[in-house]
């Protein structure tokens, strides 16, 4: 056998192993077990056949790379599918990691208003000051009203108020670039809740 | 344009077109890689479709109910020194899902493909 084809059937089964590992014990032995067949198979058919095991072990490594998008959306597939028929009650790590994640969220959204209205209130001390400052006056008005409209906008459409940080964020981190060092970790945590906002509504259930 | 999950997918049909030609030559019981290899002359391709599309596909249309699959026994498995085989066959509501196709694709060739119905 040549080291090309060991090469690609251990990798082959090293990223099945990867790739299964943590879903639910049926789908990820039958896989596995299913990559292992085909893997056999496909040597035994090279031998049968009269090809070097060079070819077959460059076939199988294409084989297996160009699977690769396709093997991540089964995962998440299988991965959806349980959690919909999961059972009626949560298990209490389930439900805390919960609290902490909508608690993260509410302080997210308490730490947009107040910055939003801080950077509100700024700009209009800037534009005030006069013509030097507009262009900082501007984008701290862009950003405070974005940050502010993100949190009741998150009611409606969580998707848009993440949107809306983002650009808050981007509009203020463009202009004052010499703060990116605040700005940056502040903006992520914004975002983190924005969008974690996003994902909080139930997983769709997939269809047959 | 996000598909539609009832909707096959041009790959599942020719897996399904594969299974109904590997059928009508004698071998209604498949297993993944025997599927791979008929697809490839079917096509004339140059290469073996990938694992990961292969079986997610499979998948896909056994939850639909156009293939069912069971395990082989694992001591004729044993007997001939291999690893065990997931055998898959087409069901009849694959066959009315080609028909459909066939005459879909006669109407629109460019574009829809036949609806997947819940098992």
């Amino acid at each position: 056998m040549s080291r090309l084809l060991e090469t690609s059937v251990a990798l082959t089964r090293a990223w099945c192993n990867a790739y299964t590992r943590g879903l639910p014990g049926d789908e990820r032995a039958a896989r596995r077990a299913e990559i292992d067949s085909d893997l056999w198979e496909h040597g035994h058919d090279g031998r049968v056949n009269g090809r070097s095991s060079a070819d077959v072990g460059y076939d199988i490594l294409v084989r297996f790379i160009t699977g690769v998008p396709a093997d991540i959306v089964w995962r998440r597939s299988i991965r959806l599918s349980r959690r919909a028929s999961a059972p009626a009650f949560a298990p209490v790590l389930m439900k805390g990691r919960k609290m902490a994640t909508r608690l993260f969220v509410l302080l997210s959204a308490a730490l947009a208003i107040v910055l939003g209205a801080f950077l509100l209130f700024n700009a209009v001390g800037l534009f005030i000051e006069g013509d030097e400052n507009l262009i900082f006056g501007i984008s701290q008005a862009i950003s405070g009203a974005a940050l502010i409209a993100s949190v009741p906008v998150g009611a409606r459409s969580p998707r848009k108020s993440a949107a809306l940080v983002a650009a808050a964020v981007i509009v203020y981190a463009v202009v004052h670039f010499w703060m990116a060092v605040i700005v940056v970790p502040l903006g992520l945590i914004l975002f983190g809740g924005a969008w974690l906002r996003s994902r909080s509504a139930p997983p769709p259930v997939p269809q047959a | 344009m996000r598909r539609r999950s009832d909707q096959l997918l041009p790959l599942e049909l020719d897996i399904v077109e594969a299974a109904l030609d590997l059928r009508a030559d004698g071998e209604p019981n498949f297993h993944g890689f025997a599927l791979a290899k008929r697809l490839q002359q079917l096509a004339s391709a140059k290469s073996l479709t990938s694992h990961g599309t292969l079986y997610k596909a499979l998948a896909r249309l056994e939850r639909a109910g156009l293939l069912v699959s069971s395990w082989e026994d694992p001591e004729i498995a044993a007997s001939e020194g291999r690893p065990r085989r997931r055998f898959y066959q087409v069901t009849g509501q694959a066959e009315v899902a080609v028909e459909v196709a066939r005459r879909l694709q006669q109407q629109e060739p460019a574009r829809r493909a036949p609806k997947l119905q819940p098992s």
